[in-house]
């Protein structure tokens, strides 16, 4: 298939319309053809990928975001950083390639009760303001973005630190909205520690160790630039420092 | 990377701090662009004795951090040399980016003690870790963007759509992204549509609707009533260029002084007598 986007006065209309579509997201099929009617609304882009076939969630707690970080991750690859950052090439996968997965993972119905579904839409359906934030909160470009940073061809399963990131929520959420998870070396110096502490080790570490970890690279990074370090450096720093948070545990 | 005053285990040598005496740090960058790269020139020189015999010993070296909010690029571009030259992808960074201008250590310095450290520091050495900052110049940013051209007319940065709430306003204005989006209620947006139409009646459309929207755009740029960064907008980093055609410079005497209605006639190129002329043309006609 060709990856195709919403074009900028579509996705302006849609996003200016959030609140009175908010009965449009419980549809069980894409509505943006009927929306705009006889108007076009997207455009097909030169980006030709295989089809994907995203693995449908079964509740609230096995949603296969792994399996569907390696597949997005995959077929996406070879995007440019601008591409993968396009909130008109996401929308559109959310609105309506990957509909009936954003209906299951993200649906409008759980956020109804809980009041402001239209700032809930906007952060799954399209990109939040925050700009560093949007890309790993948006449905599908968050998958995208979960293999980006973790990704590591060097390792027998290339995909062996994604699956630690994606092993508890809170890793992925604290590491992501981190203004250093931009450099990739640092992300994935982080989850090679982890992981050899966890699955090599077989000492586990708590959420409260795995932030403090995150506190220490955040006080860290404003005395040592540490993307002018290589990851092997990055690696020795980080297990220090665990392993003195992990005794003190 | 947003640098502020921060406080720092060793003596740096920075414009807002007193660490150093008699010393400075500056770090200049020129920028050209091609299709597919950017291409920088930099220049660095410090007055420190001693940090220019650690970068000459290869203990310490300029660099220039680059940090890209909508891509999350990050990348450290370094050299022993004062003058040095890198190119960055033209697809890796897009919107604002923040550069920051260092001396960074190359290696671990044990006993990390300079002749030209504040007289507090005498008798004090210091353990430097690879990668520490030496000294900072101050931060900068650019705008990396494609659709940034100097001729970009300010209409462009416009996109008016129809707001389909039960409770929608005549009109009403979101400037939080790349464009401003002015929402007409259905009605007026239909009638906006039919009337659009004709070419000639561009400019009264150009009255009705962008000019209210640009002069509300204008007094919040003044008066900074906001928390949004719209230094990270394309219709801010536009607008900022045009004012400059006009020699208007934001936060400037001019800015302040000249009424926000007149300045938008001007950025529009005028619509207002361009309206009346039409007008006129349709009572002839």
């Amino acid at each position: 298939m060709n990856l195709h986007y919403v074009s900028n006065s579509s996705l302006d209309d849609i996003k200016s319309n959030i609140k009175h579509n908010i009965p449009n997201y419980s549809s069980d099929i894409p509505w943006l053809d009927e929306y705009f009617g006889p108007e076009p609304w997207s455009f097909p882009s030169k980006i030709r990928v295989e089809d994907i076939d995203l693995h449908m969630p079964l509740s609230s707690t096995v949603h296969f975001d792994l399996e569907n970080t390696k597949k997005v991750y995959s077929t996406l690859k070879d995007i440019t950083l601008i591409q993968a950052c396009d909130e008109r090439m996401w929308t559109y996968l959310a609105h309506q390639t990957f509909w009936n997965y954003m209906r299951e993972r993200w649906p409008v119905e759980s956020y109804l009760k809980k009041g402001k579904p239209e700032d809930a839409i906007r952060e799954r359906y399209f990109f939040m303001s925050n700009k560093g934030r949007a890309l790993v909160r948006n449905g599908i470009a968050r998958l995208w973005w979960y293999g980006y940073v973790s990704y590591d061809e060097e390792r027998e399963d290339p995909f062996e630190l994604t699956a630690m990131l994606l092993s508890k929520l809170d890793i992925a959420q604290s590491l992501l909205e981190r203004v250093f998870s931009g450099n990739r070396d640092i992300t994935r110096a982080v989850l090679a520690v982890i992981h050899q502490k966890d699955k090599v080790e077989g000492i586990a570490v708590s959420r409260n160790v795995f932030r403090s970890l995150m506190m220490y690279i955040n006080q860290l990074g404003g005395v040592t630039i540490l993307d002018a370090l290589v990851r092997s450096e990055l690696e020795t720093l980080f297990e220090a420092k665990l392993n003195s948070l992990l005794s003190e545990d | 990377m947003q640098i502020s005053s921060r406080q720092y285990p060793h003596p740096v040598l920075s414009y807002t701090s007193d660490d150093f005496i008699n010393s400075d740090f500056q770090a200049s960058l020129k920028n050209t662009k091609t299709n597919s790269l950017y291409i920088f020139d930099a220049n660095c020189v410090t007055s420190s004795d001693g940090i220019n015999e650690l970068i000459k010993d290869h203990k310490a070296k300029f660099a220039f951090h680059f940090e890209c909010q909508t891509t999350r690029y990050r990348k450290i571009f370094s050299s022993f040399d004062n003058d040095f030259s890198f190119n960055l992808p033209a697809q890796d960074i897009e919107g604002k980016v923040q550069i920051c201008a260092f001396i960074i250590a190359v290696e671990d310095i044990e006993n990390y003690e300079l002749i030209e450290f504040h007289p507090d520091y005498e008798g004090y050495s210091f353990q430097i870790s690879k990668g520490d900052i030496l000294a900072i110049d101050a931060e900068r940013s650019f705008f990396a963007e494609k659709d940034i051209d100097p001729l970009k007319r300010i209409p462009s940065i416009f996109s008016i759509q129809p707001n389909r709430s039960d409770d929608a306003q005549a009109i009403e204005l979101d400037s939080s992204g790349n464009k401003i989006i002015i929402k007409l209620s259905e009605e007026n947006f239909d009638y906006y549509k039919s009337i659009s139409l004709n070419s000639n009646f561009q400019p009264i459309l150009s009255s009705l609707i962008v000019i209210p929207a640009l002069v509300s755009i204008l007094e919040t740029l003044r008066h900074e009533e906001t928390d949004i960064d719209y230094e990270e907008c394309r219709w801010y980093q536009v607008i900022v260029l045009r004012l400059k055609d006009f020699g208007i410079e934001l936060d400037s005497h001019s800015f302040e002084q000249e009424s926000t209605i007149s300045i938008a006639q001007k950025l529009i190129g005028d619509p207002l007598s361009q309206s009346f002329s039409a007008l006129m043309n349709l009572e002839e006609d």
